[in-house]
């Protein structure tokens, strides 16, 4: 298979560049990138054996498979817009676009369509090991009950030291970051439809406007309530999915792939102190001969 | 010029309110910042993280704003240029703008200047570390006031004046020097000495998180003279320090920067807990040196990122 990857910036680099390198199969034909110079120097890195500033190039080439789109959100909808109609796979950084009229947009292009080339987005939180195999396990073969109620934390400094590049800072800042990530983790999870969403924002300081935290509110239809937090400014670098049902709570650490399932409310170290406390209360009576204090422990 | 046998510190206690007094105490303890009227000046603030100023991890306008106020009033034809270079995570031309600093240079008439885009000029040393510094243009025309927080630091225990020259390396990975801080703090310091140093300790930072993530601390006081080895050495003490376990500190007073043995001179300040947690450092210092072996081991560096 032949890939070119389109924007040269920070993810190519460190993620996608990497990661296709590593996949046996796959030929990286070509970089582009509006700054052909930066082109040209991401494709001596990766030892790509062309580059070009010109997306049509790209599309016209018969030879390349998947179209792989690293470039700013903002820019996604008129690139995805060419590439649907060169009828190449596609692979799109997330989220999709930067507004719901442009992803609709691209959707009903999509719908259009009449050849078997699929778009897939960068959702891969989903495909953590543990959440893809354990956790998915676990949900069919235990009974969780209903889910009642969902509570979801990106908390990440601001990616100063990710990227300088200015776009990320820019309107919705925070919610191109590792938002759409939360967003798709929990809608997969869930697995309903949305019916309502709330979301609040605050702006980074008066002379930067935009986005540093966002609180969402998300209803899903015949299902539960999810309660989403996103924020730049909080320094804790957690990524943590709850989810809790009338027959136990599920916590799902999304950075270092785990979950941890309670029951009733305790841990099992919980359980562990209280029974050790109980066990101290009826030594206790046995030792002072006090009928009440043994009662009391049980 | 000879070195005093000892250094005479200054400090004041104070709040940002009331700062435009008390600077004015602060200066005349120190009897003056040994520039003339007819100087170009270049403040070297602290932009070290895209944190806001009342975490205490930056400059805060606030000070900026009493101490131009101050340079105006005093020092009539003053040419006054504010620095900060690049790094890692700084973002100067972005971050100056961001954190409120653009009105206060405005009303006082300084510049604005980021030392990483305006060209350099070698400097030979006879250095820890280096043999030659990269120095800004800038600051071989100016004399550099260094205004610095008070700050523990994970990596060099305190960074205050001393260590707020490394930031005026022009260069954006200033981290690959991490693995010999101490020495290039130092040299960074013989390229570029500041003429004086302020400290802002109103909000201070302790922990063993600085000097971006660690405790904000209310600890109302101002730091300040013209031998920036003894304004360390009285901060590294108010930390809880002795300013001779502070490597840079040592080696700048071998290098003949300053005397690390001081005088306080001012107010009397109430201790403050900078919360040096024994463990907490521990780990950051195995954690570093994990890291270091990494890095060598690693053709692309340590870190992966997944966004």
């Amino acid at each position: 298979m032949k890939v070119a990857i389109i924007g040269a910036g920070a993810i190519a680099r460190r993620a996608h560049l990497p990661a296709w390198k590593g996949l046996p199969g796959v030929e990286l034909a070509c970089i582009v990138d509006v700054d052909e110079e930066n082109a040209k120097k991401v494709a001596q890195e990766f030892q790509v054996e062309s580059h070009t500033d010109k997306i049509q190039t790209v599309l016209n080439d018969a030879s390349i498979d998947i179209l792989d789109i690293c470039s700013p959100t903002p820019t996604h909808h008129n690139i995805l817009l060419d590439c649907i109609d060169s009828g190449k796979h596609i692979i799109c950084e997330k989220p999709l676009t930067d507004s719901l009229e442009k992803s609709i947009d691209i959707y009903e292009k999509l719908k259009t369509k009449t050849n078997r080339a699929k778009l897939s987005l960068i959702y891969n939180w989903r495909y953590q090991d543990n959440i893809r195999q354990s956790l998915i396990r676990r949900l069919q073969i235990k009974p969780f009950g209903e889910l009642i109620t969902v509570h979801g934390i990106a908390f990440s400094r601001i990616p100063v030291g990710w990227t300088p590049n200015m776009w990320l800072y820019n309107k919705a800042a925070v919610l191109y970051d590792f938002t759409p990530h939360l967003i798709d983790a929990v809608q997969w999870l869930v697995d309903k439809p949305v019916e309502s969403v709330y979301a609040y924002a605050r702006e980074f300081t008066e002379n930067a406007k935009f986005l540093s935290s966002a609180q969402l509110v998300v209803k899903y239809e015949n299902g539960p309530t999810a309660f989403l937090d996103t924020s730049w400014d909080i320094n804790s670098n957690q990524f943590n999915i709850d989810l809790y049902g009338d027959c136990a709570h599920l916590h799902i650490d999304l950075k270092r792939d785990r979950f941890s399932e309670f029951h009733g409310g305790l841990t099992l170290l919980d359980e562990i102190r209280e029974f050790s406390r109980k066990m101290k209360n009826v030594a206790t009576g046995i030792i002072n001969k006090n009928i009440s204090t043994m009662s009391a422990a049980t | 010029m000879p070195v005093r046998n000892i250094a005479n510190v200054a400090v004041i206690e104070g709040t940002y309110s009331t700062l435009d007094e008390h600077i004015i105490r602060l200066f005349a303890l120190t009897q003056g910042a040994g520039i003339g009227s007819n100087d170009s000046v270049a403040i070297k603030i602290n932009m070290c993280d895209a944190r806001h100023p009342e975490t205490g991890t930056i400059t805060h306008p606030v000070f900026l704003g009493s101490l131009l106020r101050y340079l105006r009033e005093n020092y009539s034809n003053l040419d006054i240029y504010v620095v900060e270079s690049d790094a890692t995570v700084v973002l100067a031309d972005e971050f100056i703008k961001w954190f409120g600093y653009m009105p206060v240079l405005e009303k006082w008439g300084a510049k604005w200047h980021n030392l990483s885009r305006n060209g350099i000029v070698d400097v030979k040393i006879e250095g820890n570390y280096l043999k030659s510094v990269p120095v800004p243009k800038l600051l071989t025309k100016t004399k550099l006031l260094s205004l610095s927080k008070l700050k523990t630091n994970s990596l060099s225990k305190i960074t205050c004046s001393l260590k707020n020259q490394f930031g005026c390396l022009p260069m954006r990975q200033k981290s690959i020097f991490h693995d010999h801080l101490s020495e290039v703090i130092v040299d960074a310091n013989l390229a570029m000495k500041p003429v004086f140093s302020i400290v802002d300790g109103i909000i201070a930072m302790g922990g063993a998180k600085g000097p971006s993530f660690g405790t904000p601390l209310q600890a109302n006081m101002v730091l300040a003279g013209s031998d920036p080895v003894g304004v360390d050495a009285a901060c590294a003490k108010i930390i809880g320090f002795k300013a001779r376990s502070v490597k840079h500190i040592r080696l700048a007073e071998m290098a003949g920067l300053g005397k690390i043995t001081h005088k306080l001179v001012g107010d009397k300040v109430r201790p403050v807990d900078f919360e040096l947690d024994p463990v907490m450092r521990l780990q950051n210092f195995i954690a570093d040196k994990v890291k270091k072996i990494m890095r060598k081991s690693s053709r692309t560096g340590w870190r992966k990122e997944n966004r």
